[in-house]
């Protein structure tokens, strides 16, 4: 049966006020003293108060002690026993509170028990993942490295390329100035060519006039020699002249000491002979200037036949000269037509350099401006895994958080004593 | 006016008047004598005249040497005799006063004065004095 605790309040109440007024009528008929009645009736009064107050208290305060100490238990977290109250005629809120308690520790249990192994794989998860990115942040952190290792290649390799576009430019400056050196050396060739072939023409006709100087020269030896021959003939025949010149002036000698040896009459005879002598002096007197004059000749035709001798010679060895000469200018020419040919080709190679350099230059300035996109990039990659890298350690630090939370609420959920009954009967 | 003829030999300057010479030659070769004395070269076939030819300046104990060939033929009655001598110059016409005032000399190597002529001194020679001389000589030398 089932009684509201306020209509036992009710009901108490009323049992009390009428005491109190059975009391009040009773008391009197009793036969105590008047001054007594009130006394008794108050007495009485209290008494059935005292009475009725202790036993609803007592029928009270039992259900919701039993509550209350279930209460603390599940406050302090053993979800191992239920609520049992003490049966009684009168079920009233208590019962239902008890039972709703009772409720509250199943819910707890299933609650406890789920948080509980949630709680541990959070921890695992929580764990793995720590050490996840703990990896993923070393990884990134090698990276990082790499990455900047990377930017300083990259700006090494931006360097390097401005050096080689440097060097390169300066090579096509070059090969320009070997290209113009070259024409030039293509005009002075050619221009070697025309002298050295003006220079041989000359040497060969200046063999034919000295081969002309040479015959002259022979024909003129021979001369001298037929002249010296001359020469030599008309001296013998002044020697004869200069002998009869001798014995013709002997004779008039002779002839004068026969006049004077014929006295006044070789007179005459005298005089002729004296004329003869000095005829025949006179004759002795010009055949030796002849002969001193064919002296002077023969050691002129000595000397020119010498120099004959020695023009000779020197034609001879300047012929050589003008051979070898000749020789070194078909040598020259051949040289200076073939560094024509060399010069020709240089030319020629170096313009087709020229385009292949300026091409080359181009390519090398392409390579600079993507180098340096290349180190630009790089340092944007490097920046965002440092800050990747901070992401991960900050991810690190929450999972170990993470982890730690599990740990806090496994440590809480694990207050709860949990026991073997779970959902039993409720008395 | 008499006419001399001056020659050299061994040096010196000598004169001869040109009656004492008969001829003068110079290519007669001359054949040498064994025995003779040293003033005498030889002799030579003159015309067909066997002639002694003398060495003067070697006669009288100068300069013994090689004479020239050119050979003055002495005229003399008695024998002929040939000089040796270096050369001959050209006949000298001489003025008869001015050769008779010739420095007499003393009696010397046939040498009979001295004749000055255009700065320079003629040797006369006389041809009795010389072969008096040459005799002289040859008596002394025994031959």
């Amino acid at each position: 049966m089932r009684i509201e605790i306020s209509q036992k309040f009710i009901v108490g109440f009323i049992v009390v006020v009428g005491s109190v007024v059975l009391l009040n009528n009773i008391v009197p008929l009793v036969g105590i003293p008047d001054y007594l009645q009130q006394l008794v009736a108050t007495l009485g009064a209290l008494l059935v108060g005292l009475l009725f107050g202790w036993f609803f208290s007592k029928t009270f305060t039992s259900n919701i002690g039993i509550i209350t100490t279930g209460a603390g238990r599940i406050s302090n977290g053993d979800l191992s026993r239920k609520i049992r109250l003490q049966k009684r005629l009168a079920i009233d809120e208590t019962e239902d509170l008890a039972n709703s308690l009772n409720l509250v520790v199943d819910s707890l249990r299933n609650l406890v028990g789920q948080i509980s192994t949630s709680a541990l794989r959070v921890n695992e998860s929580s764990q793995g993942l720590s050490s996840t990115a703990a990896d993923m942040s070393a990884i990134s952190h090698q990276v990082s490295g790499t990455i900047e290792q990377i930017s300083k290649g990259a700006e090494t390799q931006v360097a390097m390329v401005d050096k080689v576009l440097r060097v390169v430019k300066e090579m096509a400056m070059s090969i320009e100035l070997v290209a113009s050196s070259a024409q030039k050396l293509t005009v002075s060739a050619a221009e070697t060519t025309d002298t050295a072939r003006q220079g041989e023409a000359m040497a060969g006709a200046a063999i034919v006039n000295m081969k002309e100087v040479l015959e002259q020269v022979d024909t003129n030896s021979t001369q001298i020699v037929a002249f010296s021959e001359h020469v030599q003939k008309i001296g013998s025949i002044v020697d004869i002249i200069t002998h009869i010149a001798q014995k013709t002036n002997l004779l008039a000698l002779n002839a004068t000491i026969e006049a004077a040896r014929a006295g006044e009459a070789g007179h005459g005879f005298a005089i002729v002979a004296d004329e003869i002598s000095k005829l025949a002096e006179s004759s002795g007197a010009s055949a030796s200037e002849i002969t001193a004059l064919i002296e002077t000749t023969k050691a002129e035709s000595v000397r020119a036949q010498q120099s004959t001798t020695r023009s000779l010679q020197v034609i001879d060895e300047g012929r050589e000269s003008i051979n070898i000469v000749s020789d070194a200018f078909q040598a020259i020419l051949d040289r200076a037509e073939n560094s024509q040919t060399k010069a020709n080709s240089i030319k020629e190679l170096s313009e087709s350099q020229i385009g292949s350099a300026q091409d080359i230059v181009e390519a090398i300035e392409e390579i600079s401006r993507v180098a340096e996109e290349n180190a630009a990039s790089s340092e944007e990659v490097s920046a965002v895994t440092e800050e990747q890298t901070f992401a991960m350690e900050g991810m690190t630090s929450s999972s170990l958080k993470l982890s730690q939370l599990a740990d806090e609420l496994l440590e809480s959920v694990s207050r709860f004593q949990m026991g073997s009954e779970r959902g039993s009967d409720v008395k | 006016m008499i006419q001399i003829l001056p020659f050299t030999m061994g040096g010196g300057l000598y004169g001869l008047s040109l009656t004492d010479i008969q001829e003068v030659v110079d290519d007669a070769p001359i054949h040498y004598l064994p025995g003779a004395p040293v003033g005498i070269l030889g002799a030579i076939n003159l015309h067909g005249r066997i002639l002694p030819v003398v060495d003067l300046p070697a006669q009288f104990g100068h300069d013994v040497g090689p004479r020239a060939e050119r050979m003055i033929v002495l005229s003399n009655a008695k024998s002929a005799l040939v000089l040796a001598v270096d050369t001959v110059r050209s006949v000298l016409n001489v003025e008869a006063a001015l050769a008779e005032v010739c420095r007499p000399v003393a009696d010397q190597e046939g040498v009979a004065g001295l004749l000055d002529w255009k700065g320079e001194t003629i040797r006369m020679l006389s041809l009795e004095v010389l072969w008096e001389d040459i005799r002289h000589l040859c008596e002394m030398s025994g031959g």
